[in-house]
C-alpha cells in the first residue's frame, strides 16, 4: 500500500519565504501543490487544488491572510490552515485562532521547532478527523 | 538655556505608559500562542461533553 503525500499550498508574498518553506515541506515528505503570492491567489489555488494543508502569511497584497482564511473556512470548514507570519500581536493571533486556524507560527521560530509544530498540529488534526 | 530633569517624574511617566499599554497590541511568544490554542482545545472538549 502506498501512502499519499500530504499536499501543501504555501501562501506568502515574499519569494524567499516560499522557497524556504517549499524546501522545508518537501523535506517533510510533503508535496507542494501550489504557491500563492497574495491572499486572493491563495483562495483561488486552494479551491482548485484542495490541499491538505495551507501555510498562510497574514500581510499580503490584494487580500490579507486572515481574510483569505475566513473565506476558505466559510466554504470548507474542514480546511487545515496554519498561519506562518511575523505578525504576533494578541489581537491578530486571537482573530486567526477564533476564525479556525489550526496553529499560528511566528516566522522567527527556529526551523526545527517550526517543523515540530507543523507535524504535531497535523497529527492532532488527523486524530480529530478520525484518521490514522 | 539649560533644562532640568526630574528623574522621579520621568520614572512615574514611564510607569504610567507601561500600565496604559493596550494588551491587544502585546506581542505574543510561541509559548503564549500554544497556551491560547490549548485553551481553545479545552473549551471545545468542554462543549462536547
Amino acid at each position: 500500500m502506498t501512502t499519499r503525500k500530504t499536499r501543501v499550498l504555501i501562501a506568502d508574498d515574499e519569494g524567499h519565504i516560499r522557497t524556504l518553506m517549499k524546501a522545508v515541506m518537501t523535506g517533510m515528505n510533503c508535496e507542494v501543490v501550489g504557491e500563492a503570492k497574495d491572499g486572493q491567489e491563495a483562495v483561488e489555488i486552494f479551491k482548485k487544488e484542495m490541499p491538505d494543508l495551507l501555510l498562510l502569511d497574514i500581510n499580503m497584497p490584494l487580500k490579507n491572510g486572515d481574510e483569505a482564511m475566513e473565506e476558505i473556512i466559510s466554504d470548507f470548514p474542514d480546511a487545515f490552515v496554519i498561519m506562518l507570519t511575523s505578525v504576533s500581536d494578541m489581537e491578530s493571533v486571537k482573530r486567526c485562532i477564533t476564525l479556525g486556524a489550526a496553529n499560528y507560527i511566528r516566522k522567527d521560530t527556529p526551523l526545527t521547532e517550526m517543523k515540530k509544530i507543523i507535524r504535531e498540529t497535523w497529527d492532532t488534526f488527523k486524530q480529530t478527523r478520525g484518521e490514522e | 538655556m539649560s533644562h532640568r530633569y526630574d528623574l522621579n517624574k520621568m520614572l512615574e511617566e514611564i510607569k504610567e505608559d507601561q500600565q496604559g499599554e493596550n494588551p491587544q497590541e502585546k506581542e505574543m511568544s510561541q509559548e503564549d500562542i500554544k497556551r491560547m490554542l490549548l485553551e481553545r482545545l479545552n473549551a471545545q472538549k468542554g462543549k462536547k461533553t
